[in-house]
């Protein structure tokens, strides 16, 4: 996991917003399903969500997987003693988890698609009781690591066996289609995992929240997928989440586009909000246009603004 | 005499046809080997030492003699020679054989002539029978008027023996078939039956084997598999389970590399040995995330114990040889099969990671680790360990240093261009030149420190 070291990730607008409305439902998550969580995650060095969800969630017992970067350097830039520092690759690190525990695991995998993704999932949902949250992101591109190509129908399926559908074709590897190939895979996994959990007694479903697509400016293409572990039969009406509008329970994707706006842009934006006239003389003064309108109305709440300070 | 009655017993022809049609000789055999493990069992659960079970096998004659126990008269009388089993039997938990129809299925489809003697503590005895004469023997019954009328006799004479005509030294059963059907006997006289019988008993009664029972064929003695998992710095993974009255155990970790075709998933139904050393997607390997069987697994064993008092629960095929992957019962089990190999699959992967040396380490850990027998696993209270949690043994940090941060990269160009770049370069070889272009090009484009 080398891309904190390149870039801060307190720094990327989009990934930003997507952890701040990913804040917002899991507010109203572990509100609903009282009771500790445990989190688990990929700390880098910056350990930005860690810091968020101890301060907004309140969750107090942490896992920092990190298995590539020297431990020492991590142990050192963990903001709190109390999180606990896996240096072991995912994989391995779920294994030695208690995962009976209620749990918020946001694994983002800073790669392309890999079967070890698969293994971390099904080890997640083989053992998380209801209640449990599980996000997935990682780069949507499905490209060889070998050819740096986007992969053949043969390829993939050489790679990921039986996780490949049966019925591929190259354009569902293709940009236009790839998140839905990957979700796909995550879903037939979930599913059969949280299956056999039903077979043996339980009763439980996966209730799919986040379906997110969003590009850093000139950066990797990346795929949020995730939801929530429930009881069988809830809804997202009942788990008081339908006020977002970014929440998506089938393959509908919402894409996290943030408009390029001066703070005086803003300003006069947000004074222009109540009704449709008030946007039509929002476009008649011609400052923004009504795409940039519709993409800060879209996200405004979760945006972060950015100030250099002297410290 | 009534002149109008019409017979409703089944004629003891039609019955011997009827129990011995369906059945091989293989499995007629194993019918009674099975008694000798109920017998075993009964003596001592959990470690069958010093019991024995001899079985000759030629195209002359068919024996099979144990020391395990016998059964008494009383037994004789109830259940093991009488037709059919009465409600009141006894439910022989666990068990596979019983004093049912087996026994005397396996010998009438041998052979003409059959002799069984048992002796326990109680009782010694036998029952010497001639199927013709048997078969042809009747009786006179009185009825209610006093008239006379001739029956088909079905029942056996026992008689009492005595140490000098005994085929026994200790409690035990001897059984013996001779004057052995055309095709029995020349069945027997094949070697590749008698080789295929070997591993049929081999698999069939492992677990006995494993419990070291010993088991000789034609004076052959019978191999147990010594199916073993590291059990000291590594602890396997445990998981226990019910499903549809069945119990189900997987217990899964290492075991030693010198034979990779013991590297897989062994599974026992009522301690038969079902399934052995399966690498395949019958036991989910290649199948959802689960990787294909590949030589890096070659540490892995996995074994799955599916027990039910009643054997019908078990998810067996009909010949009872193979596993019936459909049922539920077997799908319940595979999941976590599947979870097993994944938590232990990471480990194996570090040892991978290992590269030249990972056989090296692969033998240490043999050579240090105390070992737990299928039957210690089995015994295994599950309340003493943390289920679903598999431990792995410590790598060497030092060890694992080395290979990781590195690729090779390899491209061919032109003789000539390339011997003007040596000996500019003034690289002693190309190698040499490899490397020196290679970090030519990340000072020139300043990529050093990225």
């Amino acid at each position: 996991m080398n891309s904190p070291k390149s870039l801060n990730y307190e720094t990327r607008p989009l990934k930003f917003t997507e952890r701040k409305m990913l804040l917002g439902t899991l507010l109203r998550l572990c509100h609903k399903y009282q009771g500790a969580y445990q989190y688990i995650g990929f700390g880098g060095l910056t350990f930005t969500d860690f810091k968020l969800f101890h301060k907004e969630l309140h969750i107090n017992e942490m896992y920092d997987i990190e298995g590539g970067l020297p431990l020492k350097k991590v142990t050192f830039n963990s903001p709190y003693s109390f999180i606990k520092i896996i240096p072991e690759m995912s994989t391995s690190a779920l294994t030695k988890l208690d995962l009976s525990k209620k749990t918020l695991v946001w694994l983002d995998y800073d790669g392309s698609l890999d079967n070890y993704m698969f293994e971390d999932l099904s080890i997640l949902m083989s053992k998380m009781p209801a209640g449990s949250i599980y996000i997935f992101t990682c780069n949507r591109e499905l490209k060889d690591d070998e050819t740096r190509d986007i992969y053949t129908v043969e390829n993939f399926r050489e790679k990921f066996g039986q996780l490949a559908a049966f019925d591929l074709s190259p354009t569902d590897l293709s940009g236009s289609k790839d998140y839905l190939t990957i979700k796909k895979m995550l879903t037939n996994v979930i599913s059969k995992m949280i299956g056999d959990r039903n077979d043996n007694g339980e009763n439980l479903e996966f209730l799919q929240l986040y379906n997110i697509l969003y590009q850093e400016n000139r950066g990797a293409k990346m795929f949020t997928y995730g939801g929530v572990i429930t009881e069988k039969a809830e809804t997202v009406q009942h788990l008081n989440l339908d006020g977002f509008d970014f929440i998506r329970t089938d393959d509908n994707y919402y894409k996290i586009d943030i408009p390029n706006l001066t703070l005086k842009e803003i300003d006069l934006i947000n004074g222009h909000m109540s009704d449709a006239s008030d946007i039509a003389k929002l476009k008649a003064m011609e400052i923004v246009t009504e795409s940039e309108v519709n993409k800060y109305k879209a996200n405004y709440k979760y945006l972060p603004a950015f100030f250099d300070v002297r410290l | 005499m009534d002149e109008n009655i019409v017979q409703g017993n089944p004629t003891k022809t039609f019955f011997i046809e009827m129990i011995t049609r369906d059945i091989s000789i293989k499995d007629a055999i194993l019918d009674l080997l099975d008694n000798s493990i109920d017998g075993a069992s009964r003596i001592n659960p959990d470690d069958y030492s010093g019991l024995f079970i001899k079985i000759t096998v030629n195209k002359d004659m068919f024996s099979v003699e144990d020391n395990c126990g016998g059964f008494s008269l009383e037994t004789a009388k109830k259940y093991a020679f009488r037709f059919g089993r009465p409600d009141d039997a006894l439910v022989i938990k666990n068990s596979v054989g019983r004093f049912g129809i087996g026994m005397k299925r396996a010998l009438f489809k041998m052979g003409k002539e059959f002799e069984v003697e048992s002796r326990t503590d109680a009782d010694h005895f036998e029952i010497k029978v001639n199927v013709a004469e048997w078969r042809n023997k009747k009786r006179i019954v009185k009825q209610q008027d006093d008239t006379q009328v001739e029956i088909e006799d079905w029942d056996f004479r026992y008689e009492n023996v005595d140490a000098n005509n005994s085929n026994l030294d200790e409690n035990g059963t001897f059984i013996k078939v001779s004057n052995l059907y055309d095709e029995v006997s020349g069945l027997f006289g094949t070697p590749t039956f008698i080789s295929g019988l070997r591993s049929d008993i081999e698999k069939l009664l492992n677990f006995s084997l494993e419990k070291k029972i010993r088991i000789t064929l034609n004076g052959e003695s019978l191999a147990a598999k010594n199916i073993q998992i590291f059990n000291e710095s590594s602890k396997p993974y445990y998981y226990e389970g019910l499903k549809d009255g069945v119990t189900i155990r997987v217990v899964a970790g290492l075991g030693e590399v010198g034979d990779p075709a013991k590297s897989g998933w062994y599974i026992y139904c009522n301690d038969r040995l079902v399934v052995e050393a399966d690498r395949t997607e019958l036991t989910g390997w290649g199948t959802l995330t689960v990787p294909r069987w590949h030589v890096n697994h070659v540490m892995f064993r996995g074994i799955v114990f599916m027990n039910s008092d009643e054997t019908i629960k078990l998810p067996l095929t009909t010949t009872k040889k193979g596993i019936d992957d459909t049922s539920e019962v077997y799908k319940s089990a595979l999941s976590i099969m599947r979870e097993a190999v994944l938590t232990i699959n990471t480990f194996l992967k570090k040892v991978a990671e290992l590269g030249n040396g990972a056989n090296d380490y692969r033998k240490l850990l043999d050579e240090q680790e105390e070992k737990i027998t299928v039957v210690q696993m089995k015994s295994k209270v599950i309340a003493e360990v943390t289920p679903r949690i598999f431990t792995a043994p410590q790598i060497d940090p030092n060890l694992l240093a080395e290979k990781k941060d590195t690729v090779r990269i390899a491209y061919n160009v032109s003789k000539q261009s390339a011997n003007v770049a040596r000996d500019h370069s003034d690289s002693k070889n190309f190698k040499e030149l490899g490397e020196y272009t290679f970090n030519y090009y990340l000072k020139m484009e300043e990529l050093e420190d990225e």
